[in-house]
């Protein structure tokens, strides 16, 4: 776990990327570009998540484990009833941030042939020439998603907060 | 004749939405994917 953790992370995304498309098609796989994007995105996304889950979960006290096994809860009561509310809580922030950095990581899927929205835009420049402005308009869409995205954790973070 | 962005813009409407449709997609099916792979990880170690 912590060695794929720390392979994945310490590779930058467009790496996985170009991996993920030409050695699935090189062992038979035969992914298309969205799945071989999906794949690579999914994997570096796993691994931010994995790092931030077991940090929040390393930082709940022992004691709440023991009494959880005290009262005679299983592994999934204990898990998902006392450790993963009070992890979401502080893991929340974090999350978010990641969820922002896959949109902005979507952009590297254009080098394999996705048609997302930096490729489509480079599209529409190479017919009109107007860069300054669509490269704009990109920027500014990218930011409502990425804006929705925070909003979005907040009203989590709002709702999954104690009473005070 | 010259065009203007906004005749651009709207020439261009649907490829746009086309790519944020894209782009959005993949990035929810990977936060959900690597979300859902990140918590189970981490609790198999427990």
């Amino acid at each position: 776990m912590r060695a794929y953790t720390d392979i994945i992370r310490g590779t930058p995304v467009l790496v996985l990327v170009l991996a993920s498309y030409y050695v699935s098609s090189a062992v038979g796989l035969d992914l298309g570009p969205f799945s071989a994007g999906v794949l690579a995105l999914a994997i570096f996304c796993s691994s931010h998540v994995g790092e931030i889950v077991r940090g929040a979960l390393q930082a709940i006290p022992r004691g709440q484990t023991e009494a959880a096994k005290a009262i005679g809860l299983t592994f999934t009561q204990a898990f998902t009833s006392v450790l993963w509310p009070q992890a979401m809580r502080q893991c929340l922030p974090a999350w978010v941030n990641t969820a922002a950095e896959m949109v902005k990581a979507s952009t590297l899927l254009s080098v394999i042939g996705v048609a997302e929205l930096l490729l489509r835009t480079q599209e529409i420049i190479s017919r009109n020439f107007m860069s300054l402005q669509f490269y704009f308009l990109a920027g500014a869409l990218y930011f409502i998603v990425n804006f929705g995205i925070e909003r979005f954790g907040k009203y989590v973070e709002r709702k999954t907060a104690l009473p005070s | 004749m010259s065009h203007t962005f906004l005749e651009q813009l709207w020439i261009a409407r649907y490829v746009i939405l086309n790519g944020i449709g894209v782009t959005v997609s993949i990035s929810l099916l990977a936060i959900l994917a690597g979300s859902v792979l990140g918590v189970l990880a981490p609790s198999c170690a427990l």
